[in-house]
């Protein structure tokens, strides 16, 4: 029943949709399997999100292993370790590709161990290598070469990807995949960790590494008249707050919230500019951004260059007026109830 | 209480390197080595906790070859106690797999109630060992921990651990425990001159296989998992990106967008907005809309 040497993916999802780096490992597990005449399973483990199966098929999957137990509600290494270790050694695939996320990178090692398994972390690419060894690159030495390894275990070999490298590919809405249900024993004595709750982040204090949504100043927003506007509007967005080497020459930002590229190098879902011309030394900080919404009043200043929405206005005005749309439109969604 | 740090003797990778094209390793000219910072920051936490109970002691230990014994004195200079040098020619070349196995071997009789790991190494940064140790000594492991208290209950731990994108998980934690603690969780000390005179006085006890008690083919380059077949530049992969054919659905495409595999179409060339305040902040509402940012949609 089993199909030897299936290249798998774990997939990681959070509020009921798919975590972008899990698509990109299908993508990547596709390729392979295609190359090596083979199949892709994605296991998914929770409760209750056999929904999930879908789009595990339409972004490359053959069949979906499906563990669903609430002891797998909510992730701890000891039960997802072990889940998942029993399936591998059950089952057998080649390889399994899990996402370099903060849950993946505390689950791959852990079950590496226990299978004795080798495990190449942080990967960029996987090539099928002579004999269907598997080549994996990552980044090694603080990021300035690639180191390509091998595994030398027998059996199972492991690798974490990093997130965002691969791409996601074209989903075929209408690939299906076999689902399979894989049955699950756990002893809810053996889970040694407890899960008491989450801290949302807060944008005042978050590292702007690792912030979604930022809005940065600099000289042009310098000055009591002009700084308030972009704290107001970090405000109303839920964003935290940064700025250019200039922002910090005049003391309107820690050092460490400088962006750029003797500054932080970020990544943002948004990114507002607003007082910045677009330096190169700036804009080298902000590639990893998805949006970038540039204020400035110079129409040619270069940070339009590196930006998806332009807006040629004064500062002074514009964020102000932003703002106070975004907390209006706040305040009748919570007169409008729950809907 | 008894807590054991293991501690890593870093490259600096602040310094640029060269590669040896015979070896295809680095040039080892003028490389300078380190301890790892997130081991600093676990030998603090180590330090503090016991400091905070007023007894304990810390042990650190290392697997590496003779110089790592620099980051050895290092660390007692910080407070820990004593420290363990895992030294023989046996462990050359380990990976993150035979490190953590023979470190866990050396543990084990130690019999104590918290092992720190660094969240990541500097140079290679793989994250592994501290898991290998928790599963070869079958304890629970909590990984980028970001805050330490003791427990309400005897024998348990209450922490934070790093989550995505800034959030963090409130986790509880049994004892023993092996804990990976991230650089950040505090600001280590400066030693003083005092301590630097009392740490010379402290014991670094050198454990070969023999007195490790375990074979030469479990450890070193015998017990890898892992080889390492290349190194050089980076060539970057091309990211898949395309553009979203009509038929896509909606959502779909929308959140292809986001994810930065494709242009918003329209804005991504020309399109400079011009005009009054009130009209340019309807503008951008309606971008910020279009790509689900307004904070409603984020929640
Ligand atoms: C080796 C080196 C490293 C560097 N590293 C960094 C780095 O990491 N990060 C970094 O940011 N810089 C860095 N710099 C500095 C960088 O070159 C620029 O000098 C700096 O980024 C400019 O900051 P700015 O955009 O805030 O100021 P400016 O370049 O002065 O731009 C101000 C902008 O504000 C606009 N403006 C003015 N008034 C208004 C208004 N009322 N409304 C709207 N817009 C307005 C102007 O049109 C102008 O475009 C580095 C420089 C060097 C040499």
């Amino acid at each position: 029943m089993s199909q030897a040497n299936e290249f798998w993916v774990v997939a990681e999802y959070k509020d009921g949709e798919l975590q972008e780096v899990t698509l990109e490992m299908l993508g990547e597990a596709r390729k392979l399997a295609d190359k090596a005449g083979s199949l892709v399973g994605a296991v998914l483990m929770g409760e209750g999100v056999a929904a999930l199966a879908d789009p595990l098929a339409h972004y490359g999957a053959d069949r979906v292993l499906l563990l669903d137990d609430a002891l797998l509600a909510q992730y701890t290494t000891d039960a997802y370790t072990t889940a998942l270790a029993e399936l591998i050694q059950e089952q057998a695939p080649s390889l399994v590709l899990i996402g370099a996320t903060a849950n993946g990178k505390d689950l791959a090692p852990r079950l590496a161990a226990r299978l004795r398994a080798g495990l190449a972390t942080n990967c960029m690419t996987i090539k099928l290598g002579e004999g269907g060894a598997l080549q994996m690159t990552r980044l090694d030495y603080g990021a300035q070469f690639q180191r390509t390894m091998v595994c030398s275990s027998t059996g199972t070999q492991l690798a974490t990807i990093q997130p965002g490298v691969i791409g996601v590919g074209k989903p075929d809405t209408t690939r299906q995949a076999e689902l399979t249900t894989v049955e699950v024993k756990l002893d809810p004595n053996k889970i040694r960790t407890k899960a008491l709750g989450y801290l949302k982040p807060d944008p005042e204090k978050i590292d702007l590494t690792e912030a979604d949504i930022i809005v940065s100043g600099g000289r042009g927003a310098g000055g009591p008249d002009r700084w308030p506007a972009i704290e107001e509007l970090a405000a109303a967005l839920g964003a935290a707050v940064g700025g250019s080497r200039v922002a910090m020459d005049l003391g309107l930002i820690p050092w460490k919230r400088m962006i750029g590229i003797s500054g932080k190098s970020v990544a943002p879902k948004l990114y507002v500019a607003a007082g910045i011309s677009g330096a190169s030394h700036h804009t080298g900080g902000i590639r990893g951004a998805k949006l970038v919404i540039a204020i400035n009043n110079d129409p040619a200043a270069p940070i339009f260059q590196s930006a998806d929405l332009k807006v040629v206005a004064d500062l002074r005005e514009v964020l102000p007026a932003t703002a106070k749309r975004l907390r209006d439109m706040a305040v009748s969604d919570e007169q409008g109830g729950q809907q | 209480m008894r807590i054991v740090v293991c501690a890593k003797h870093v490259l600096d990778t602040s310094i640029p390197f060269e590669i040896d094209e015979e070896s295809k390793g680095l040039v080892e000219d003028g490389l300078v080595y380190i301890l790892n910072p997130a081991d600093r920051c676990a030998v603090e936490e180590a330090v503090r906790l016991k400091e905070r109970q007023g007894s304990g002691e810390v042990i650190v230990m290392t697997l590496g070859p003779a110089p790592a014994q620099e980051v050895l004195r290092e660390c007692l200079t910080l407070g820990a106690d004593r420290a363990l040098h895992l030294l023989d020619r046996a462990f050359d070349d380990s990976d993150a797999y035979s490190t953590g196995f023979a470190l866990a071997h050396a543990i084990e009789p130690l019999e104590c109630d918290l092992i720190f790991c660094g969240s990541q190494s500097l140079d290679e940064g793989c994250s592994q060992v501290g898991a290998v140790i928790a599963e070869s000594l079958d304890l629970p492991q909590v990984s980028a921990v970001t805050q330490l208290e003791l427990g309400a209950t005897q024998g348990s731990v209450s922490l934070q651990r790093k989550l995505d994108r800034g959030g963090r998980e409130v986790i509880e934690c049994s004892l023993p425990a092996v804990l990976t603690i991230e650089a950040g969780i505090n600001e280590p000390r400066y030693p003083s001159l005092p301590m630097f005179m009392e740490a010379l006085h402290k014991e670094i006890q050198v454990v070969d296989l023999d007195a490790l008690g375990v074979r030469s083919q479990e450890v070193g380059r015998r017990g890898a998992l892992t080889k390492h077949i290349g190194l050089g530049p980076i060539r970057p992969r091309t990211k898949i990106t395309y553009t979203p054919e009509s038929d896509i659905d909606p959502i779909e495409a929308l959140r292809l967008m986001m994810s930065g595999q494709t242009a918003p179409s329209g804005q991504q060339s020309g399109d400079i907005l011009k005009g009054e305040p009130d009209y340019l902040a309807q503008q951008i509402i309606r971008f910020l809309q279009q790509n689900g940012m307004t904070p409603e949609a984020n929640v």
